[in-house]
């Protein structure tokens, strides 16, 4: 898997995760997340911080491409430091439903503004994690990546 | 995997109250929506406790913020005060997600079901 810019590490300290890109399964990539971290003694709740950025990433990655599309993790670290890059890679073509269809949450002027999901989740993302970003990947693809340093690397 | 997730709709003086439990993501927040669109549509208030919800994502939030849409409604400023959907939150990510996402601001929040209840 080639992984976006910025992201790197070693193999030795590298899990890889391919999963369809169906919600239900996003569970697994949290559950790996939260996994890692502990590992690398994370506190508890860098490691929740951390379980809802990578559900964040997930969605970010898959939103608008079919379900029936396949997710590629990988989760890097070095001693306190995690990255996971996302990389979505369309499968399916126009069959499969689109996902995390996006509805407006809310006309201008009323108390919730304009807000959508994608902005939610971009404040989230940018309070979480240290650095993200996204970009379009081959075949038409999405990657998205992630760093976040543990209280130690502070 | 639906087990990690469930809601229930009760009413508890009048006020309608919804309790989620579980993690409610993306595959779980449609239960949330469903739930809070059986309720009546002119009901002037709505607590979801989400005390036993472990775990809050941007789709479960959006959910949350179309429910409070729905119950204010079309009421005009004036008539918003004492009208909306509230929350009761104790676990303290749950409580984090809300804060750095600013919608504390559109939410009455209470950390528990019963002071929200007697507010």
């Amino acid at each position: 898997m080639t992984l976006p810019a910025g992201v790197q590490g070693h193999d030795d300290d590298t899990v890889l995760l391919s999963l369809p890109a169906q919600p239900e399964l996003w569970s697994l990539a949290r559950m790996t997340a939260r996994g890692i971290a502990t590992r690398l003694d994370f506190e508890l709740e860098e490691v929740e911080d951390l379980a809802l950025a990578i559900d964040e990433l997930c969605s970010s990655c898959a939103s608008g491409f079919p379900a029936s599309s396949r997710m590629e993790l990988s989760y890097r670290w070095t001693d306190h430091t995690i990255e996971v890059a996302c990389i979505l890679e369309p499968r399916g073509g126009k069959e499969g439903a689109a996902m995390h269809a996006v509805e407006p949450l809310g006309d201008a002027g009323t108390p919730t503004g304009d807000l959508s999901v994608d902005e939610l989740s971009a404040r989230i993302l940018d309070a979480l994690v240290d650095e993200h970003g996204i970009a379009p990947a081959g075949g038409h693809g999405r990657s998205a990546w992630l760093r976040k340093r543990g209280h130690l690397d502070r | 995997m639906d087990e990690i997730f469930q809601v229930t709709a009760e009413e508890r003086g009048g006020v309608p109250v919804v309790r989620a439990a579980g993690e409610v993501d993306v595959s779980t927040a449609p239960m949330l929506r469903d739930k809070l669109l059986e309720l009546p549509a002119d009901a002037a208030r709505v607590i979801v406790d989400l005390s036993e919800v472990t775990f809050l994502d941007s789709t479960g939030l959006g959910v949350l913020v179309a429910g409070q849409k729905r119950v204010r409604g079309t009421a005009a400023p004036e008539e918003v005060s004492g009208r909306g959907l509230d929350l009761v939150v104790t676990r303290p990510q749950i409580m984090k997600v809300l804060e750095v996402t600013g919608l504390t601001s559109i939410f009455s929040i209470y950390p528990s079901l019963e002071e929200a209840l007697s507010s």
